[in-house]
């Protein structure tokens, strides 16, 4: 009997998927995963079908996209937060995509403006306290005197249209930031022993902040 | 490895508590782990690869699992890429340590209370 295409089709992007992983980790286990994939696959198949094989890949997918930190987390709440990255990342990829087409514009501006790079790199901390590089477009002058710095005439524009945050969807993908939390504090705002801000950074930072 | 406390090791993911519990009849490859997970958790449990092979792999460097060549002979349909996965003494300790923290929190008073004497 020939193979239905949707299998093979699987098997393929299952392959290509197994690139996310780190080199030593896909040399490793790699080929093993293949095969378990492709037992799951087969038996989803002969089992339901097509709706078998979607689901098993929605489970799949979700079990790639996410790195879990899971050592505190019961199942439901697994699964919970493995829905949530799988979304976020979704509309993360759509999103930088649709802006994509639009960036070198903005970049040429901002180099035009004012002398200094186009992207803004900051610490912040972020899930459970832990310090990531948080990345915009700059939109302020570069001096060595922080309390100089101006505001760029892009910036002007950029800012209230929250275009300068635009690179922090990055963060999404990278999975430090969530589209909404807390306001990702600066390393000296926070205090990790203080039960407050445990409280806080137990969820990722977000995108559009929401109220503590 | 052995000087280790296995109490260090708890609580475990519910994922690494899982594959050493159906580890415990003897060694398993990855998709038979996920195949027995499923059965002894009545298909509430279905670990994706992904998950499978990362908890598989700390695991390995946490010394509570190593790889063996003494694959149960009854695998008709064996490929060679197949690897096979056993507890180790410390992973034996561990297990057993988790199973006793479960059923002294079940011997609980108010345990039994909710069970309705039940058990």
């Amino acid at each position: 009997m020939q193979k239905p295409r949707i299998l093979t089709l699987s098997q393929h992007v299952f392959g290509w998927l197994l690139y996310t992983y780190p080199a030593k980790f896909r040399h490793r286990y790699g080929a093993e995963m293949g095969l378990v994939f492709d037992a799951c696959l087969s038996e989803a198949y002969t089992q339901a079908g097509l709706s078998g094989v979607i689901r098993l890949w929605w489970c799949t997918l979700g079990d790639f996209l996410v790195n879990v930190p899971a050592v505190y987390l019961s199942f439901e709440q697994e699964k919970k937060v493995m829905i949530r990255r799988t979304l976020e990342s979704v509309l993360a990829v759509w999103l930088l995509l649709v802006c994509l087409p639009f960036f070198p514009l903005i970049a040429v501006l901002i180099k035009l403006d004012s002398d200094g790079p186009i992207f803004f790199c900051q610490e912040r901390v972020g899930h459970r306290g832990k310090a990531y590089m948080l990345y915009k477009l700059r939109s302020m002058t570069v001096t060595s005197d922080p309390a100089q710095r101006q505001i760029t005439r892009v910036g002007k524009i950029l800012r209230p249209l929250k275009i300068d945050e635009l690179p922090q969807l990055v963060n999404v993908l990278k999975g430090d930031m969530s589209f909404f939390g807390p306001r990702p504090p600066l390393p000296n705002e926070v205090d990790m022993d203080n039960p407050l801000w445990q409280r806080i950074l137990a969820n990722r930072p977000g995108l559009l902040p929401t109220i503590k | 490895m052995t000087d280790h406390d296995p109490k260090t090791y708890l609580p475990l993911k519910p994922a690494a508590f899982y594959i050493l519990l159906v580890l415990g009849d003897g060694a398993l490859h990855g998709y038979a782990m996920m195949q027995e997970i499923v059965t002894i958790t009545e298909d509430k449990i279905r670990l994706g690869p992904g998950t499978l092979y990362r908890t598989i792999n700390q695991l390995l460097s946490d010394g509570l699992i190593e790889e063996t060549d003494n694959a149960p002979s009854t695998q008709v349909d064996d490929d060679e890429r197949r690897r096979y996965y056993q507890l180790t003494e410390l992973g034996r300790h561990v297990a057993r340590a988790e199973l006793t923290y479960w059923s002294n929190l079940i011997a609980l008073p108010q345990s039994q209370q909710l069970l309705g004497g039940a058990i």
